[in-house]
């Protein structure tokens, strides 16, 4: 039986849909509505994580991964800067950082800063366990975004840089004015997902303590979980990440394409 | 006699195990256009790149007007700020317009006000006929547009002299006689220049000195006309009768 | 209240629900609606209602010691006064016994039995009106009492002391409530349990802990802290621990409440709670 090459790959099509109707159909069907609605969609649970769900939860998630964020990417560059030295000590020293942090669970780091360093060195770190915690974030984000910046710094082109020498332009100034500005382009998205990992990661810091007022989206989550005894503050968590997440991606997609079209 | 602009002595560069300049002495005088020709990897764009330390010479001198830059203890970027150079990609900053492109060193470098460095950018367009471009971004410049914004760009610097590696070698051919007219702007101005080039006819007639350069070595230098019209050697007569 | 869902909003929250409990939320043959499954004839029978059959499957959050522990040379891996009690039980029950490691919020909130993770939890769990609203609750095998635990060098000996003081507490305790009823100008910091507060304090994070007394008396005897903490004041809040049952499964409860009595009457009890608090 011969069936033309178009007919065969409409019925593929058709086959793959109906495929994908059909676990949808089993899921709905499945679904104990009446469960569901009482474990996740409880409206008095709803009201009452609101307002705080977002002027503590959210609030405190935002704010712990924008200074994780900035505090990494400061030490990223100055340890990109490192893995790109003449110094053969500083390249080896940034490696070493590197690959430790990265090798490294983020929440194993940071239980170390906020319990184990005070034990062993006797010093505790600034803003209590959790400004631990988030030096502990900053350390393993530096070390993971360092490596981003490095290939950022290394894919401008190598013309770029001797125009501005040729122009004598010292080391710093070619680096500040010239190579940067062209590396932050190219490593704008791969940065950004690492933003978004940091806003999830930033659940971490549930597990060193918090203060009423220093509760993040997963913690808070949790208290619903004891305070109103039903799933629903999870469903309202998850959604709120996304709220967060989601807008951050699409930025990503933007800014790619908007790079594509500038690179003609 | 006055200090040659560019004095190069018994110079060798290895790459790795390949030796790319087998010894070479050289020079050109102030005000002199000296083009430099040969086949593809015979060391000339080495060469012109030793010149301003983009290359590390391995061996050897070179004086830019008297001034040893091989000297570990040379001011590279004060040296670098009076030769310009213009390369063969162009090398335009992609994230700066025209205007950027031509002022970013002057401030950095040469310490100009803003005001200065803009007035001398607007002069050095409108010598190189750019003068309407000055907002305009890199990508949205032809490629003869990009290379005498980026002669711009070096003369802005107000160089002693100017260096060229092959500057109209990416160009469409249609583009080069703009570009190739900038030059011969300059030269008639006394500007020294060294020129990479595969443009014969340029070398011909703008060039008071032509050097023919095969395997690192220079094969034969001398009047342009008389090397060009008259090779001595094989290898230079079979180079030419290619080109020509 | 009841919000109607959309097909949309029914898959969404289905796949959720698959990702927020191991275990499927679809499965409500085990009764979460309430109507559990009466078989005519079957009420004479014995049989308990059970996730496994001739299995009690008890979810504790280890370690808590005393309470609970793991223990590599026990049968079922852990060890404890709870795991005893429950042990002691299972065995007037005629069942086997299985402990799972949970997450105590899981516990407490109900979320691991509705879900069918197991059939009880002992997890030294204190018998408050809020639990009980959703739990079902054995009768107390344990009164607890809360205390607050100090470095020996501190000048804290009160409750009264803690104003601006940073106190640790267990998330979704009894110790917590009691923490924030009775010390309010303290700064209560909440951790997820009892392994990092004891870390934090002495990691100097915290400079008190306030927690059930079995467990402060417990870092008070640490040898390899010998001298260091001091349990400063006792707290009787007059409850107890229970263990915790689906709140429709009167029968499981009946059963655990029968043979609890059975133990106290024949000394069992006694002797489990003299291997753990016995005070010399």
């Amino acid at each position: 039986m011969s069936l033309k090459r178009s007919t065969r790959r409409r019925l593929r099509d058709v086959g793959a849909y109906a495929a994908l109707i059909a676990v949808i159909v089993v899921v709905v069907a499945t679904a104990d509505r009446e469960a569901i609605s009482k474990n996740f969609l409880d409206g008095d649970t709803w009201k009452g994580m609101w307002p705080d769900i977002i002027l503590i939860g959210a609030k405190n998630t935002v704010k712990y991964t924008v200074i994780a964020f900035a505090g990494g990417i400061a030490l990223a560059l100055l340890l990109a800067l490192m893995r790109l030295s003449p110094l053969r000590l500083y390249r080896w020293l940034a490696t070493v950082y590197i690959e430790f942090f990265r090798g490294l669970p983020a929440l194993v780091v940071i239980i170390f800063m906020a319990l184990g360093v005070p034990l062993a060195f006797g010093w505790t770190p600034p803003g209590g366990t959790i400004g631990a915690g988030l030096i502990a974030l900053i350390m393993v984000s530096g070390a993971y975004m360092a490596e981003t910046l490095r290939a950022g710094i290394q894919a401008v082109p190598k013309g770029q840089r001797e125009a501005a020498q040729s122009l004598g332009m010292n080391g710093f100034w070619t680096m500040v004015t010239v190579v940067l500005p062209q590396a932050v382009r190219i490593v704008i998205p791969p940065l950004t997902n690492e933003f978004i990992l940091l806003v999830k990661d930033t659940s971490l810091l549930t597990f060193v303590g918090m203060q009423a007022d220093q509760v993040e989206l997963t913690s808070f989550g949790q208290q619903g979980l004891i305070n109103y005894s039903n799933a629903s503050p999870l469903l309202a968590i998850a959604l709120v990440y996304l709220v967060i997440s989601i807008p951050a991606s699409q930025l990503v997609a933007h800014l790619e394409r908007r790079q594509q079209r500038a690179a003609r | 006699m006055s200090t040659p602009a560019i004095q190069v002595s018994d110079l060798h560069k290895y790459f790795g195990e390949h030796e790319v300049l087998k010894g070479i002495d050289f020079h050109v005088n102030q005000s002199q256009v000296v083009c430099v020709i040969g086949p593809s990897g015979s060391g000339k764009s080495t060469l012109l790149r030793c010149v301003n330390r983009l290359e590390e010479p391995t061996s050897g001198k070179i004086f830019v007007e008297g001034i040893d830059i091989t000297d570990p203890e040379v001011d590279l970027d004060a040296v670098r700020s009076r030769i310009g150079m213009v390369f063969q990609q162009f090398n335009l900053f992609p994230h700066m317009n025209v205007l950027d492109n031509l002022c970013v060193a002057q401030r950095r470098v040469k310490k100009r006000s803003k005001s200065e460095a803009v007035e001398i950018a607007r002069q050095t367009l409108e010598k190189v006929g750019m003068a309407d471009r000055e907002n305009t971004y890199p990508a949205h410049l032809s490629g003869g547009q990009q290379q005498r914004v980026a002669i711009a760009r070096a003369l802005s610097m107000n160089p002693d002299m100017m260096l060229f590696d092959e500057p109209t070698s990416a160009l469409d051919p249609e583009l080069v006689g703009d570009v190739l007219a900038v030059m011969r702007d300059l030269a008639s101005e006394g500007m020294t220049m060294m020129v990479v080039t595969h443009e014969m006819g340029f070398a011909r007639e703008v060039g008071d000195n032509l050097v023919f350069m095969d395997d690192g070595v220079i094969l034969e230098e001398g009047d342009p006309r008389q090397v060009l019209g008259d090779p001595q050697h094989e290898r230079t007569k079979l180079f030419l009768s290619k080109v020509l | 209240m009841l919000i109607r869902l959309t097909p949309r909003a029914t898959l969404a929250a289905a796949v959720l629900s698959a990702l927020a409990l191991t275990a499927s939320a679809c499965g409500s043959d085990s009764g979460s609606d309430g109507k559990a499954s009466d078989n005519p004839g079957s009420s004479e029978a014995p049989s308990l209602d059970l996730i496994s059959d001739g299995t009690l499957t008890v979810c504790s959050d280890v370690p808590y010691p005393p309470f609970e522990a793991f223990d590599k040379t026990s049968p079922t891996g852990f060890k404890g006064f709870d795991i005893d009690i429950v042990d002691a039980i299972a065995t007037q029950l005629d069942l086997k016994v299985v402990i799972k490691d949970s997450d105590f919020n899981a516990l407490q909130s109900g979320l691991a039995l509705n879900a069918g993770q197991c059939d009880l939890a002992a997890s030294a769990m204190t018998i408050t009106p809020e639990r009980q609203a959703k739990l079902g609750f054995s009768d107390g095998y344990y009164d607890s009492e809360q205390s607050l635990l100090v470095p020996s060098d501190s000048s804290i000996a009160s409750i009264d002391d803690l104003d601006g003081v940073k106190v640790g507490v267990q998330k979704g305790t009894t110790g917590e409530a009691y923490a924030n009823e009775h010390a309010s100008g303290a700064d209560i910091v909440v951790f997820p349990s009892d392994g990092e507060m004891f870390a934090a304090i002495k990691a100097g994070q915290v400079e008190a802990l306030l927690q059930d007394l079995p467990v402060n008396l417990d870092h008070q005897n640490d040898p390899a802290a010998a001298g260091e903490f001091k349990v400063v004041e006792t707290y009787d809040t007059g409850e107890s621990y229970g263990l915790a049952m689906k709140k429709d499964n009167t029968d499981l409860i009946d059963a655990v409440d029968e043979a609890l009595q059975t133990m106290r009457d024949n000394g069992e009890y006694q002797k489990i709670y003299d291997t753990y608090f016995a005070t010399e």
